[in-house]
């Protein structure tokens, strides 16, 4: 057998390794998403299989605590953040090269800090950029100026410093921060650069004291991000240019930097902010037992608190997106690990790879949607966190039938502004044909004006999480949903459980029509230039981001 | 479901049943046999996952020259099924591997 006859077939043996590497959790990528004809069982069964391959779920989750990774700062406190290359042992006992936002506070360190702030608050901070390229903080989902927003436009060099100044204004939410720069913010998010930024308010205190949360403890910030590592254990980001036009999909799903994570908690009510901090991956998530969906309530989305709790058992979380949701650990049965899990669907990379000027080999292996060899296949059913619950009680309280008022989303301002999103054929992903370009503003909105956007994704395309910078936006309508989607649609206009609230980021789907509600009233003076863009971080490299306009 | 998710998802149909396939079916059978042809080669890696049951472990190794194989994941059966009751998914490891010409074997793993 020549050499390269041998590495074919371990080219071969890789992938089938890969596959069998799966097992039972790999079945469950079969379940189907939508349960009609009979399918309930067949869902049963692949919960069940998900919450067998969570009982090796032993790292304990990591919280944010008074210092260290994901430590409580107040946003007011912090004078500077340095952007820096560090080591963390992201599995167990084994470092691996980490970027990360480190900040000193009263002669403590922290990494990647939760901020915390008031509605009102002056964050004054400095960002000291100690990479060896350029980077610049984006505040996702806070409504900045264009200068303080972390736009990409604006970035500090190596060795440079930057200034940012703003009043905290938004509803309180659980926002994040992450790199912005041109071309590499993929790498740098997924290397480790994000953050939690949490924004309080009277109707946020008044809930936390109903229902006795308190941060890291009964509430629990939950960052989802799929990683993979070499066979030291040291975190792998190795994306060519063809399978960009994908994303990137890791082997692991990590919850707060942890793998194969476990949480103890007692039988009460238990708030999750969940984020996807992933750079393309969607999850379908539900908290499972014995076989069945928990009900849990929907609270709040990106943009803040819901008027009123929602029940649901299962929701899409898109990268970027936020959910605040409430679990009531007293309807769990004891004795049972109840597992959070992504539940298998089908992950819609529908482009076509004849089509797309992607060779096809290369779209169907790394960092297409069967991942990397071993890895976790996009859409694939799969345990994120095992929740083991004590046989504790005493706890009496009840979820608030009221939780906050949600302002109605804007009238609607004449014939709707259309977004066309597509590929070339070229394996550039385009928003109404256009591709970033750093000199070219195609798109201008007046300010004060509200516009509805009709964001209209091909049916030969992926799903593309968009998000506009500087505004928050309503949900109005959906249409052409694919079935596994509309079956939680929760009104005639196609609504889910979460485009109830205000958003900064939306998904839409291949084939899909999603029609949204813009107020593009803001305080700041002159004009203002912003960037609308898939997060799908991969997708932004490669330029499916345009900048638009704001006018004064 | 498009054609590329189906194909793949019959395999892990066909090889769930039997994560090691790609190599043999009987773990007994799987001795580097003969005194002839026998190669090993010592490489590091993390592991995947256990089947104490089967008596494999999947482990995502580097490169072993000794056996001209470059870095791969795999799931391989270990000689000895005690060796796996210490090891425990994402823990490092290294290993020694046989190789007869036809089917991988752990000798020893730590």
């Amino acid at each position: 057998m020549s050499n390269r006859d041998r590495m074919t077939r371990f080219t071969r043996r890789r992938f089938l390794g890969g596959v069998g590497a799966l097992g039972l959790a790999g079945l469950a990528r079969l379940a189907p998403a939508d349960e009609g004809h009979g399918g309930a069982r067949a869902a049963a069964k692949a919960a069940l299989e998900i919450e067998q391959a969570a009982a090796d779920f032993v790292n304990p989750l990591r919280l944010p605590g008074a210092s260290g990774l994901w430590g409580v700062l107040k946003a007011t406190e912090v004078r500077e953040i340095r952007v820096r290359r560090t080591e963390l042992a992201v599995l167990p006992g084994l470092a691996s090269p980490f970027w990360a936002y480190a900040v000193e506070s009263g002669a403590k360190r922290f990494l990647n800090p939760t901020l915390v702030a008031r509605r009102g608050d002056e964050v004054r901070v400095r960002m000291a950029n100690e990479l060896d390229q350029p980077t610049i903080i984006h505040w996702h989902g806070l409504a900045n100026d264009d200068r303080n927003d972390g736009t990409g436009i604006y970035v500090a060099a190596p060795s440079e410093t930057y200034d940012y100044g703003f009043t905290v204004r938004d509803r309180a939410s659980m926002y994040w921060y992450h790199p912005h720069p041109l071309h590499i913010t993929a790498p740098q998010t997924y290397r480790g650069l994000a953050g939690l930024f949490f924004v309080a308010d009277d109707d946020e205190e008044a809930l936390r004291r109903a229902l006795g949360l308190e941060l890291g403890v009964t509430e629990i910030p939950l960052v989802l991000q799929d990683k993979s590592f070499d066979h030291e254990g040291r975190l792998e980001y190795d994306v060519p240019r063809e399978a960009m036009f994908h994303g990137f999909f890791g082997e692991e799903i990590l919850v707060n930097l942890t793998a194969r994570p476990a949480f103890t908690a007692a039988r009460r009510i238990y708030r999750f902010r969940l984020l996807n901090g992933s750079n393309a991956r969607n999850y379908r998530l539900a908290f499972l037992q014995g076989g069945r969906r928990l009900g849990f309530y929907l609270i709040g989305t990106d943009g803040g608190l819901l008027d009123a709790p929602k029940r649901v058992d299962q929701a899409f979380l898109t990268p970027a997106q936020r959910l605040d949701v409430l679990l009531d650990l007293r309807e769990a049965r004891e004795g049972r690990p109840v597992v959070l899990a992504t539940l298998g669907f089908d992950p819609m990379h529908n482009e076509g790879a004849m089509e797309t000027g992607v060779p096809k080999a290369a779209a169907a292996s790394g960092g297409g949607h069967e991942g990397h060899a071993g890895g976790a296949m996009d859409g694939e059913g799969k345990p994120i966190l095992r929740i083991d619950v004590e046989p504790t009680s005493g706890y009496a309280k009840k979820i608030p039938a009221k939780l906050s008022r949600l302002p109605a989303p804007p009238p609607a301002g004449g014939k709707p502004r259309r977004i066309v999103l597509a590929h070339d054929g070229k394996g550039n992903w385009t928003i109404n044909g256009w591709q970033f370009e750093m000199n070219a503003t195609p798109l201008t909105v007046r300010r004060g004006a509200r516009e509805t956007w009709l964001i209209e994704n091909s049916r030969a395309s992926m799903p593309h999480p968009m998000h506009i910078h500087g505004f928050q936006f309503r949900v109005l309508e959906r249409r052409g949903t694919p079935a596994q989607v509309r079956v939680l649609g929760t009104d005639s206009n196609g609504l889910l459980p979460q485009d109830r609230g205000l958003l900064d980021t939306v998904l839409a789907w291949p084939g899909e029509s999603v029609r949204i509600a813009l107020d593009f009233t803001h305080p700041f003076p002159g004009d203002q230039t912003y960037m609308f863009h898939c997060h799908n971080l991969e997708h932004e490299d490669l330029g499916m981001m345009i900048q638009y306009g704001v006018k004064a | 479901m498009n054609r590329t998710i189906l194909a793949v998802s019959m395999l892990v149909l066909a090889l769930a049943a039997d994560p090691a396939r790609a190599q043999s079916s009987d773990p007994a059978s799987r001795q580097p046999g003969g005194a002839h042809d026998v190669k090993s080669g010592t490489g590091t890696g993390i592991v995947q996952k256990i089947d104490s049951n089967k008596g494999t472990v999947t482990i995502k190794h580097g490169p072993l020259p000794a056996l001209d194989m470059p870095g791969m994941t795999m799931t391989y059966p270990v000689k000895d099924k005690a060796q796996l009751a210490g090891l425990k998914p994402l823990q490092k490891v290294e290993f020694d591997l046989g190789y007869d010409g036809k089917n991988f074997l752990i000798i020893q793993i730590k």
